[in-house]
């Protein structure tokens, strides 16, 4: 009696194809339990804490003239959102004034003031700082007048050690001299014209009073 | 013509025209949002009708926010947008609007008058409004069912802007 053949749609165990089934299976697993778990299982909370950044204040908490003197200082140095160049201690504006008290709020619960801008700076960019910092392009902010000033400096003290300008060149000795000579021409011409004139009209005078 | 005064205005020039090129494709008034791509700061925050609503309970849809106020003109333009957006998408994304600073009696008398697209939540405090950096009325944040915030919109928003951001969050 011979024994059956048996057929086996598995390939050869090690094999390239064995492997690659293996990893796809493995994959196709990981798919579906993935999103198994999304459609049965919890998502992550909608939403963070808005203070999660802040992390542990840095200091004490503050109170009374310390904790207003932080909050006075810090509000100079935050942008009113709703103003034109108005930090948040100078602005009337109701953003300002909760601007002002949530950072009265970060800075008695002891947080400094940098995390405290650093803070609003994660919510409103760095826009919200008044004097933007000191990196980057913003240095152009900070070097370029002192450059044009030292630049402005060296022009002005170059100008001066060049000394005065040359002298312009002599007029001639007494030019009244040539001048006359060139005058007396026309002086003549003129006599000689005015007095022909005059004559013409006496000898017209007396021919009309005749 | 003096060589080295035309060599220095074109050192002058050029940088300057450079610097302008650069500088007026950009909108002063605009100011990027460091949150968009970030997790949405969470809130609970009470309607005018007195109904608490916290962000953490509107799962897997997209949820809009705007913030608005009744003394804002272009307000009053995307109202009818929300409006339509809100029965639109109604089942499919959450629609809310954060009143900025404003009187209660003028925000009932608009939706009075105007009608309401969704619930008119009151940041009495301002806290939220810090928490998502706004600058001033209108402001809309889209987020996704991630949670985070996709994209933000400065001023007025278009039915299209709308559309267009929401139909790739659904």
């Amino acid at each position: 009696m011979t024994r059956a053949a048996s057929i086996s749609l598995m390939p050869p165990a090690g094999s390239p194809v064995r492997r690659a089934v293996g990893a796809v299976g493995i994959f196709l697993l990981a798919v579906s339990a993935s999103t198994g778990a999304t459609f049965f299982g919890q998502s992550p909370p909608l939403g963070v804490d808005p203070r999660a950044d802040l992390g542990d204040p840095a200091g004490a908490p503050r109170h009374g003239a310390e904790l207003e003197r932080s909050t006075d200082e810090l509000a100079r140095q935050l942008r009113c959102p709703v103003c034109q160049g108005l930090s948040v201690a100078d602005s009337p504006s109701e953003s300002a004034s909760h601007m002002r008290a949530e950072a009265e709020r970060l800075l008695a619960e002891g947080y400094s003031p940098e995390q405290v801008t650093g803070y609003f700076e994660s919510t409103y960019g760095e826009f919200v700082r008044l004097a933007p910092r000191a990196r980057g392009l913003n240095l152009l902010v900070w070097l370029a007048p002192a450059a044009a000033l030292v630049l402005g400096a060296l022009l002005i003290v170059r100008y001066v050690r060049r000394g005065a300008p040359a002298a312009a060149p002599e007029l001639a000795e007494d030019p009244s001299e040539d001048l006359a000579e060139d005058l007396a021409e026309y002086r003549e011409r003129v006599r000689n014209e005015v007095g022909a004139s005059l004559s013409s009209s006496r000898e017209g005078g007396r021919s009309g009073q005749k | 013509m003096n060589r080295r005064a035309f060599l220095v205005g074109l050192g002058v020039a050029v940088p300057l025209l450079a610097v302008l090129a650069v500088a007026f494709r950009y909108d002063p008034k605009i100011v990027e949002s460091p949150l968009v791509g970030k997790p949405a700061p969470r809130f609970v925050l009470t309607d005018t009708s007195g109904q608490v609503h916290r962000l953490e309970d509107l799962l897997g849809q997209p949820v809009v926010i705007n913030f608005w106020a009744t003394y804002c003109p272009p307000c009053y333009e995307e109202h009818p947008v929300f409006l339509a957006a809100a029965e639109r998408y109604r089942g499919r994304a959450h629609f809310l609007g954060v009143i900025y600073q404003d009187d209660p009696a003028l925000i009932a008398r608009w939706e009075e008058q105007l009608g309401a697209w969704g619930p008119t939540l009151v940041d009495q405090a301002g806290t939220v409004a810090i928490a998502y950096g706004v600058y001033g009325p209108p402001e809309t944040f889209f987020i996704g069912r991630n949670g985070r915030i996709e994209e933000k919109i400065i001023g007025g928003v278009s039915e299209r802007a709308l559309e267009q951001i929401l139909e790739a969050l659904l």
